[in-house]
């Protein structure tokens, strides 16, 4: 393929040609310092362990342990005593459900085990929001940590005693009662619930002096705000990509949290190469996820974003000088209505965007939907610390929430806090917020809880508990029922209700208040939801995904002239800081989730950490030199960080790690939100820092932030993957090619086979062979598809792997030492051409690489040295640091038909299986650890440590609680073994049984949702299957011209095959 | 010496661990005495058994149940509702006919006793309905008589199944040679060991001098018959110890003592109750399922009591209870720790809502790192499992002697109908397990099996020839991770 194309995996891999060599000699880890060791004389003769004593205990704890083994233990076995009807030992059920936290929106399938939810699937039969990211997945551990609180409590100076639902509802009620004309204010999150907000219109009937305050972390009170003005309506658009062909991203993450998210899919079906092939510019600061899937990207400052936006905004309707924005321009003209804009930053910028996708009548936007999941007003919210200042408020209800940690007006809030006396916080946990209240009420897991939502207009969605109320919680509208004594809505529960009426175990007031909320949302369903539906409140929970004819006219327009003055006179500072929500940490709200701590962020790798992102190029600024950053000692090159203090908002925070990420636009920097969490638990508290007080008048960009060098000679320690080991220069590992290629040229030119020299000249790989071929045509064998295309990076299968196969979490700690457990990473390259004309020219010229602002200097020119090899190397890939392009590459075990790990294992613990699976036996292993010094994917890990039941990895599968996220269909592997993907042999298994039983072939659909990693996948990047099966979907992608398998010259004939990504763009790859 | 001393202990306990206790012979179980009927009056014995296989479920002879109390039902209905034999004939044969003809007794009663319509009994001749109401006149003779006459048949049958009882005396014979042969190597040693304390005590003379007995010399002398005697003592202490490391882990024979006395041979053998009625579960997942008490109350909640012929015999000969009747009622007692578990008072007919879970002990631990799926076995491999058990070549097979109309389970379990506390009928072992995947023919009517694999046959016929099968390890049944992931 393009061979003028170099990959590469960092920054200091390019830039030190050395170190490839270093990191290749160092790759398998470190020698033991025996010879060290054994001249030093005066450390020999320190040690008194004799060669007898050793034989000793040798002997002994081989003994204790063959001993220790005699005796079988008793074991009991405790049935049900009356067993539920849904439940079967060792047989899985789903239930049709929905996740909504505030921030994140998905339709779901919740697989429990004996009563347990141990796994979250996309819901496929929701046309929208029928997709699950990593954190909805990652979401069930959350239910699980045993940190939460166990019950109501009251407080009284930040001590907190436990206190009886019945006391504290009647705390309530009796301040409520009294509050006379001070406000009461409910302070939520989003809410986005139909019948909560009946519910809550009832409380405000019962109480009049009651106001409904919506607060979101992740604040979208700018892009509604907009919509009010220009549509008229405080409703964000909604957006589907499916018959677009253009979408032009002014810095909007919309692959990631823009507009309430869930837009990958569409966007995944819009990006299938051919003639009509979604093209995808992003103009952005900071390398997001969404920029690294572009097809042009222009790295520049927020505010030149803005610019740039207006100066499109006057290209389409009158004309503009600027040169990108009359290159948008054209390309927007050409193609319509088939065209998006997305923009994000300001309240202009929305309304630009709005009004840009009205003028061209984009087809992206519906005209009939709109997306209700965000409600926040920062008005609303600015007027609750006035009134609390004032003294207007008589009680303060907190749901769903954490301003003292998220608001950037956090100390101001405290303040208010203070002057509130009566505040009670309904959260899962001991927060930040709550430990300022005087009540927590606590609330449970939206796993536990019953509720509805209508994320879209006219779609509803029914949320229902799966597992049995773990702590002693009652959920945020049920205690509202109960602090309003009930409503007139709720019928009367029939007496007598289920099947064996004697068998009903009598109900506490704590169990008849905790099902006052279900009885309120089906009669308000079966009132005034289900009629349009036409169907039962049974039918529409079991589908979980409901929908109705209700449209909305979204036809209005607004005039944004003054937003666009405002937007081409937009004033950058020297410094730019655009904040971030990543994709593992989100908002923050999960941060005691160690799944989504240790995910590694698909962009700069690292996890369990935030810092601030800087482009290369700046660094030298700070005296920072990038080749210095690189841990190399022990060959797994993780990298090391320099200090510094960033100063924004009147807000300074100290100590900040500094990240060097090519791609990052020059002058600005990026961090992202979510860390630094202080009453998260033990896994979040006191990872990274907390960057929301550095948000500025709501909007996550921020104009001027002073950054100084601090804390010289200090290092910070990144823990990052995929760093480790060396390409070894196999750099075709990830391939590309322009859709012009793509749809003109035949696939040898872009998709060359890779040919192997034999005595009869060059061969085709697949001709050649040393082994006997394996026998594949009896019985399924099933075969892997990755589009590389349709691959985001956004890791919902990484997590989704982890949930299925019990990986455990290792921590920051191992991270760094290359011991993570992954069975499935998503490996990102970055490339570029390199033969840019003008720094070719300066190399050729002889002069030494200098900073750019000093290329025109004569002086400094003069006085220079002629470049050396190596600086006229660092200066050729210059560019490339500019913008690099970035290419995901899900890797996982490839099963290779002639797999290298399997000849090498002394012990055969690892063999092929007909169906094409490379089996691992764990129990057989012995850990030598030949098959993964053998792999040349390095997909299998080993297993260092006893995560289950160690405390020193306190990452709740060490607790009972935490332990019930385990798959009991897949074995918590023990240390001192191999392990790595199995295709999740345990469900592929169970689809092949339940054919057995019925005596039929196994259909392709449960082959294809077996794996955990396709069936999580939002952008259908992965498809398995069967290959023997000539109708199945695999078949049909196995013969695309795209496909190509990886490292296919090394013979392994893997069982999973690769599509070259496509890049929609003229010029060259 | 230790090293003797070890190899004979490991001796003794392998060969014990190897052995088999048999099977004690079954007394005969035969039910049914027929009775020949007598015209007028009914059989009360033959009413009796008809009373006990019919009408328990609903009726009982003294005290409503859901229908009322049958003592003396004749001379009742007589009394109430003036009617007699012919109506009683009508009633029991169709009541719903009798009730739609608009018989005013009879839909009195129905009224009475909430509206439930009693089963219809076409099938039963006259004499049949006059034998169980000669009964209902005399409940206690007619069981009586229908004792003795079993009793009686019992005894003709006894004579029949008199002889084997030789496998324990064989077992008995063995060990009486290992004693034996014990005893006698003690005494060599104790021998040996007086001899060199002898020797010892005269150390101080120069041993050229003394013409007496030198263990030294002596070993000197028979130098490799004592090597030889080494060599095969280390052989059998390794030999004992390889067989001891086998053991590790196999449980075969295991047979904890469970919280209920629970017979698997009167529900299972006796009563003829399918396996996976109560362990349901088998057939929809990997794990078999212990039944929840309410399975159980499916049937107890009429069954209040052992009212059953069989009891274990070997309880009475062990000297726990003093007669077959004390076992009775001690069978009756466990059903009541059954109630106290789901919370039912049998007196009343009512649950108390007090529950309170039952801690069996679990006889077949698998390792966590085995998957082993009932369904796949009962019911993908059942035809596949029957035809091996039919033909014998499950492993183990001649041990467990099954019956032709096995259940699938006992190809694992053993024959479950004729244990009354289970027992481990097998080793667990993952050879075991590899052994029957090797002989067990794949059932090939099965339409996944016979479209997956159509050609294999062929394939496996020319490289194997022609009297090759397809046996579950030809479809990847000895594969690693079929069983461990």
């Amino acid at each position: 393929m393009a061979s003028k194309k170099t990959y590469w995996r960092s920054f200091e891999e390019l830039e030190n040609p050395e170190l490839t060599k270093q990191l290749a000699a160092d790759e398998f880890g470190e020698d033991l310092p025996v010879e060290d060791f054994l001249a030093n004389k005066q450390a020999m003769e320190g040690v008194h362990t004799s060669r007898r004593d050793f034989l000793k205990l040798l002997g002994f704890s081989t003994a204790a342990v063959t001993l220790a083994a005699c005796e079988a233990p008793v074991v009991k076995s405790i049935p049900y005593v009356v067993k539920p009807d849904d439940v079967t030992p060792g047989v899985p059920t789903y239930y049709a459900s929905t996740y909504y936290d505030g921030l994140d929106y998905s339709n779901i399938l919740i697989k429990t085990r004996e009563g347990r939810p141990i796994r979250i699937k996309p819901n496929k039969g929701a046309k929208y929001f029928g997709t699950t990211n990593t954190r909805v997945q990652a979401s069930l551990l959350s239910l699980y940590d045993s940190e939460k609180l166990k019950g109501p409590l009251q407080g009284h100076d930040k001590n907190f005693g436990t206190i009886s639902w019945n006391d504290l509802d009647q705390k309530v009620t009796s301040k409520l009662n009294a509050v006379g004309d001070k406000k009461v204010v409910l302070l939520t999150s989003s809410i986005a619930s139909p019948s909560t907000k009946k519910l809550i219109d009832e409380f405000k009937t019962k109480y009049p002096t009651t106001q409904h305050i919506v607060f979101d972390a992740l604040n979208h009170s700018a892009a509604l705000d907009a919509a009010q003005e220009f549509y008229g309506q405080r409703a964000l658009p909604f957006y589907d990509l499916t018959n677009s062909e253009l979408v032009v991203s002014f810095g909007a993450d919309f692959l990631g949290d823009y507009n309430g998210g869930g837009m990958e899919s569409s966007y995944a079906v819009a990006r299938k190469p051919g003639p009509n092939m979604l093209r995808h510019i992003q103009l952005e600061s900071n390398m997001s996820m969404t920029g690294s899937n572009a097809d042009t990207r222009f790295p520049m400052k927020t505010s030149q974003v803005l610019k740039t936006l207006g100066e499109v905004y006057k290209g389409l309707t009158s004309g503009t000088s600027d040169k990108i924005a009359s290159a948008i321009v054209d390309e927007i003209k050409s193609k319509g209505n088939k065209a998006v804009v997305f923009a994000d930053g300001s309240k202009e910028a929305y309304q630009v965007c709005y009004a840009i996708n009205s003028l061209i009548g984009s087809n992206a936007v519906s005209k009939t939907k709109v997306n209700l999941l965000k409600e926040g007003n920062d008005k609303d919210f600015d007027q609750l610390l006035s009134d609390a200042k004032a003294g207007n408020i008589g009680a303060l209800f907190m749901y769903n929430v954490n301003p003292v940690y998220n608001h950037p007006k956090s100390k101001d809030f405290v303040l208010a806090l203070t002057s509130i006396d009566f505040k009670v916080a309904m959260s899962e946990r001991m927060d930040e917020t709550a430990k300022y209240s005087d009540l927590v009420a606590t609330v449970p897991h939206s796993m536990e809880s019953w509720n509805d939502y209508n994320p879209v207009t006219g779609v509803y969605s029914l949320q229902q508990p799966v597992i049995q109320r773990i702590f002693h919680s009652r959920q945020f509208q049920d205690s509202l029922l109960s602090w309003m004594g009930g409503s007139a809505e709720i019928e009367a529960e029939p007496a007598g209700t289920g099947g064996d009426t004697e068998l009903v175990i009598p109900k506490t007031t704590y169990q008849q208040s905790i099902t006052a909320y279900y009885n309120y949302l089906k009669n308000n369903w079966e009132k005034n939801i289900l009629p349009q539906m036409g169907y039962g409140f049974n039918q529409a929970l079991y589908n979980g995904y409901n929908e109705t004819n209700e449209t909305v006219d979204l036809s209005g327009s607004g005039d944004v002239s003054a937003a666009v003055d405002k937007l081409s006179n937009s004033k950058g500072g020297e410094w730019e800081l655009q904040l971030y929500s990543s994709v593992g940490i989100g908002d923050g709200t999960q941060a005691n989730n160690p799944w989504l701590q240790e995910f590694p962020d698909p962009i700069t790798r690292t996890s369990w950490d935030n810092f601030i992102t800087l482009n290369p190029l700046d660094a030298p600024k700070f005296d920072i030199r990038t080749s210095e950053n690189a841990n190399v000692k022990n060959g797994r090159m993780q990298f090391n960080g320099d200090y510094v203090n960033l100063t924004a908002n009147n807000q300074t925070i100290e100590k900040v790690p500094v990240f060097i990420q090519p791609g990052q636009a020059v002058g600005t920097i990026g961090m992202a939100i979510g860390y630094g969490r202080t009453r998260s638990g033990k896994v979040g508290d006191g990872v990274g820092l907390n960057a929301y007080p550095l948000i500025s008048d709501g909007s996550l960009f921020v104009s001027d932030v002073k950054i100084e060098r601090s804390h010289q000679g200090e290092k910070h320690e990144f823990a990052s993957m995929q760093m480790q080991n060396t390409l070894m220069g196999r750099y075709e590992i990830a391939r590309q090619a322009t859709n012009d290629q793509f749809m003109n040229e035949p696939a040898e030119e872009w998709n060359k086979p890779s040919v192997m020299p034999t005595w009869r000249g060059k061969s085709p790989e697949k001709e050649v062979d040393i082994w006997r071929s394996f026998d594949r045509s009896v019985g399924p064998h099933f075969n892997m598809s990755i589009d590389m295309n349709a691959c985001t990076g956004c890791g919902a299968c990484v997590v989704a792997c982890q949930v299925e196969n019990n990986i455990p979490v290792v921590g920051k700690k191992e991270m760094r030492m290359s011991r993570d457990m992954y069975w499935l990473r998503i490996d990102r390259y970055y490339s570029d051409v390199t033969n840019n004309v003008r720094t070719q020219k300066v190399a050729l010229e002889g002069k030494v690489a200098l900073p750019e602002h000093l290329q025109n200097d004569e002086t400094a020119l003069a006085a220079a040295q002629p470049m050396t090899e190596g600086d006229q190397y660092k200066l050729l890939i210059k560019p490339a640091t500019e913008n690099p392009e970035v290419i995901f590459m899900p890797m996982l075990c490839q099963h290779c038909n002639h797999a290298p790990c399997e000849t090498v294992c002394p012990v055969a613990a690892t063999s092929h299986g007909r169906q094409g699976q490379n089996m691992m036996a764990y129990n057989r292993c012995v850990g030598t650890r030949y098959c993964a010094n053998n792999c040349p994917y390095k997909v299998r890990r080993f297993n260092w440590f006893n995560y289950a039941l160690n405390d020193k990895f306190d990452y709740h599968m060490n607790d009972d609680l935490g332990r019930m996220v385990l798959n009991p269909d897949v074995v918590v592997r023990t240390r001192g073994v191999m392990e790595k993907c199995s295709f999740c042999i345990q469900d592929t298994q169970a689809a092949i049984l339940k054919a057995k039983k019925e005596g039929r072939r196994v259909a392709d659909e449960e082959f294809q949702d077996s794996v955990a990693c396709a069936s999580a996948c939002p952008t259908g990047a992965i498809t398995f299957g069967d290959i023997n099966d000539h109708e199945s979907e695999v078949k049909k992608l196995s013969e695309d011209k795209r496909v190509y398998r990886s490292l296919e010259e090394v013979g392994t004939k893997p069982n999973v095959f690769y599509h070259v990504k496509i890049k929609n763009k003229k010029e060259q790859a | 010496m230790k090293f003797l001393n070890l190899a004979l202990f490991l001796a003794i306990f392998s060969f014990s661990y190897s052995q088999d206790p048999t099977d004690k012979p079954e007394p005969a179980g035969e039910e049914q005495a027929q009775a020949s009927g007598e015209e007028i009056n009914g059989d009360a014995a033959h009413g009796y058994d008809l009373f006990q296989q019919n009408c328990i479920a609903c009726h009982k002879i003294d005290g409503d149940m859901v229908g009322p109390a049958l003592r003396d039902v004749v001379a009742r209905v007589k009394e109430e509702g003036g009617v007699g034999r012919q109506w009683l004939h009508d009633w029991i044969k169709d009541n719903n006919a009798l009730r739609a003809s608009g018989d005013k007794y009879a839909n009195e009663v129905f009224e009475r006793y909430n509206k439930i319509p009693m089963l219809t009994f076409p099938n039963f001749s006259d004499q049949d309905i006059d034998d169980i109401l000669s009964y209902t006149n005399d409940p206690e003779g007619g069981e009586q008589a229908f004792n003795d006459a079993k009793k009686k048949k019992a005894e003709e049958s006894a004579v029949a199944a008199a002889p084997a009882d030789s496998g324990s005396s064989t077992t008995g014979i063995v060990i009486f040679a290992y004693v034996v042969l014990a005893l006698l190597l003690l005494f060599t040693l104790f021998r040996l060991s007086a001899l060199k304390r002898l020797l010892s005590g005269k150390t101080d003379v120069p041993a050229e001098d003394k013409p007496g007995f030198s263990l030294a010399q002596f070993i000197h002398k028979y130098n490799k018959a004592f090597n030889v005697l080494l060599g095969a003592l280390s052989l059998l202490a390794l030999y004992g110890l390889w067989i001891f490391m086998f053991g590790i882990g196999v449980d075969k024979g295991y047979q904890p003592e469970q919280p209920i006395y629970f017979s698997h041979q009167v529900h299972a053998g006796v009563q003829g109750i399918d396996c996976q009625y109560c362990h349901s579960s088998a057939k929809y997942g990997k794990v078999s399922g212990i039944p929840s008490p309410n399975t159980c109350m499916n049937c107890h909640k009429m069954i209040k009591e052992y009212k059953g012929d069989y009891y274990e015999e070997d309880l009475v000969k062990n000297g726990k209870f003093a007669s077959g009747d004390d076992v009775k009622e001690f069978y009756t007692g466990e059903i009541q720790k059954m109630y106290a578990a789901i919370g039912w008072d049998p007196d009343q007919a009512e649950y108390t809502g007090e529950q309170k879970p039952i801690e069996w002990v679990r006889i077949h631990n698998m390792p966590d790192f085995v998957y082993f799926s009932h369904e796949q076995h009962v019911v993908a491999g059942e035809n596949a499992i029957l035809k091996a058990i039919k033909n014998k070549t499950i492993p183990n097979s001649k041990e467990l002697n099954l019956p032709e109309n096995s259940q699938v389970c006992f190809a694992c379990h053993g024959d479950v109908s004729k244990m009354d506390e289970v027992k481990m009928a097998n080793d667990f072992t993952m050879g075991w397990c590899v052994e029957c995947h090797r002989t067990t023919e794949v059932d090939m009517t099965n339409e996944y099996n016979s479209q997956y694999y159509a050609d294999l046959h062929e394939k496996l016929k020319k490289e194997y020839g022609d009297h090759t099968k397809i046996t579950v390890d030809a479809i990847g049944g000895l594969e690693c991770a079929k069983c461990h992931y």
